[in-house]
């Protein structure tokens, strides 16, 4: 499943991003720092307020328990220090997503779509990049599924996943380590470590095997171009070049 | 205990002597206290690997069907469960249902678990509120669990027609019909209420799950023709057990980072304190095979931090082994 990305959609917000991979889409933006509620001010660092929505109704408890997780994992990368008694303010709203439970009103019960993760992640951090906030470290957040056979599928389509035996979320950070897991189903703890070593590939690519580095580019190498094909539009202005 | 500072930290008068009671030190400097006290051992006396003992009553409430009290350390659970009866005629489950029994479970939404944590355990969570993200994000957890998990089959919650006397008395039917329908479910109802949380709330929570589903005795129904509704046989010598296919065993740990000493210790079912110390954590939930004895992975959870890799997640499945040996024998009634 490929993904596309389309960086500042929104103009007034401080970063924001378009990610999109197969049926599912996610618009997310970022604002801060903002003035905080006092009730949610933090002495010594940034509240970082994480809002998920869902493509339809209103948000339940799974889009709770993935504030909570996206939450967690942009406390690792935001420089929340930098910006004590203020909000640091992520949107994430679902555009797009092929999960017809949620629409028939049935939310509660549904799985708990954890093929949405990544997207989310991803599109927070790209956000992030946009915006001016301060960062310690970059990630890239993907998805693999193991089959009933034994077989490690990465950037598996929908139907794939729905006959997976077990699904994994992984986020690794520049450096290569592992800030997200989230797996669930059922599967051995040697299959588990071969899905996380799939998603290493993923998201910083092979290191080793650099034979054809142009059929699978890893997902940090893919967000560092964007970034930098950003950075240089907005900067040409200054080099009075045009881009 | 007294903690005595250095004198360069406690002043130029050396007359003057500056000792804090270890709890006061803790909640001054909370870092620097579990610090000194790792990576051996912890403020607990635990070491990081020991996980706090397990206690555990059943059928402490007389009105729901089954029931459970578990405790683990500071952190007490209890959880009711309460069958209703869910008519198949009001379900829109489709005739081609494709999923298999776990999938049916919750689609018909015959397990609902809730939790709750307004209930004054914690500082942290006012008593009388709206469940809070902690709550939900749990609840998440549990649903999701106990669907991967298949922990109850779909077959203990149907209520049946019983269609042999229909069949003797129409003898020209030609094809061979089923002798029994299924016509209303058993839907049920699991709350969990937390009396006193001081770390590990999932573990806790699922354990006491747990043992309130083992616990659960439904009466024996059957589906009335005449009437149009279910008959439960009120004696209670007829109650039936409900049978709970697996027992799956959750572990959380949480990471304690120090980057002054480089001092990375993973510490297994951390208390409250610690919790609050640690930005790393997660969980893990798994099972053995009773035949084989093989491990089994049914959740694996971790944010925040980049401590733990795969080394470090194949000592916490082997601790997790050990407490599926207790859990296993406290279920059990050993």
């Amino acid at each position: 499943m490929a993904h596309s990305v389309e960086l500042d959609v929104l103009p007034d917000a401080d970063g924001s991003c378009r990610f999109s991979m197969g049926a599912i889409s996610v618009l997310a933006s970022i604002n801060g720092p903002l003035e905080v509620q006092r009730r949610d001010e933090l002495p010594e660092e940034a509240t970082i307020d994480v809002a998920v929505r869902p493509s339809a109704g209103l948000a339940g408890i799974r889009e709770r328990f993935f504030e909570g997780l996206i939450h967690k994992t942009l406390k690792q990368v935001i420089k929340t220090k930098q910006f004590p008694r203020t909000l640091i303010q992520i949107t994430l709203q679902i555009t797009a997503s092929p999960d017809i439970d949620a629409i028939a009103g049935r939310p509660h019960q549904a799985a708990s779509l954890l093929y949405l993760l990544p997207s989310l992640l991803n599109a927070a951090m790209l956000a992030l990049l946009c915006s001016s906030i301060a960062l310690s470290n970059t990630f890239a957040s993907t998805v693999i599924i193991l089959m009933p056979n034994g077989e490690i599928i990465s950037a598996p389509s929908i139907q794939q996943i729905q006959t997976a035996k077990s699904i994994h979320v992984l986020a690794y950070t520049l450096p290569g380590d592992l800030i997200l897991v989230e797996s669930e189903g059922s599967f051995d703890i040697h299959s588990w470590e071969g899905c996380l070593i799939t998603g290493k590939d993923q998201c910083l690519g092979n290191l080793s095997d650099n034979s054809n580095p142009a059929s699978a580019k890893a997902l940090h190498t893919q967000f560092r171009e964007l970034i930098e094909a950003r950075t240089m539009h907005s900067e040409s202005w200054r080099q009075n070049i045009d881009v | 205990m007294t903690i005595q500072l250095s004198s360069s930290e406690s002043g130029t008068s050396p007359s003057l002597s500056l000792s804090l009671p270890p709890s006061t030190y803790a909640k001054l400097l909370p870092l620097s206290f579990l610090a000194a006290h790792l990576p051996e051992t912890r403020p607990s006396g635990r070491s990081p690997s020991e996980f706090r003992q397990t206690t555990l009553h059943t059928g402490s409430l007389t009105h729901a069907h089954g029931s459970a009290v578990v405790r683990i350390g500071d952190t007490a659970v209890v959880c009711g469960v309460r069958g209703e009866i869910l008519r198949a005629s009001d379900t829109n489950i489709p005739d081609d249902f494709s999923g298999d029994d776990s999938e049916r479970i919750s689609t018909l939404g015959l397990l609902i678990p809730n939790v709750e944590l307004s209930t004054g355990c914690n500082p942290a969570f006012l008593p009388g509120n709206a469940p809070g993200s902690t709550a939900q994000g749990l609840l998440q957890r549990l649903i999701t669990l106990l669907k991967v998990g298949s922990v109850v089959g779909f077959e203990e919650l149907c209520i049946y027609e019983d269609r042999s006397e229909l069949i003797a008395s129409d003898d020209k039917m030609q094809d061979e019909p089923e002798k029994r329908e299924v016509r209303a479910y058993f839907t049920l109802y699991i709350d969990i209420l937390f009396l006193s949380l001081s770390g590990s709330a999932f573990d806790t929570a699922w354990m006491a799950l747990l043992a309130a589903l083992k616990d659960t005795k439904l009466p024996t129904a059957r589906w009335d023709r005449d009437s149009e509704g279910a008959l439960c046989d009120p004696r209670p010598e007829n109650y039936k057990k409900l049978r709970v296919q697996r027992f799956p065993v959750a572990l959380s740990w949480a990471v304690f980072s120090e980057t002054k000493s480089k001092l990375n210790v993973v510490l297994v079912d951390a208390d409250d304190f610690e919790e609050s110390c640690c930005d790393e954590g997660g969980l893990i939930v798994m099972d053995i095979d009773q035949t084989t004895g093989q491990e089994l992975l049914l959740r694996v959870e971790k944010y925040g931090g980049g401590v733990v890799a795969i080394a470090e997640m194949k000592t916490i499945l082997s601790i997790a082994s050990k407490r599926w040996k207790e859990w296993d024998a406290l279920l059990k009634g050993r």
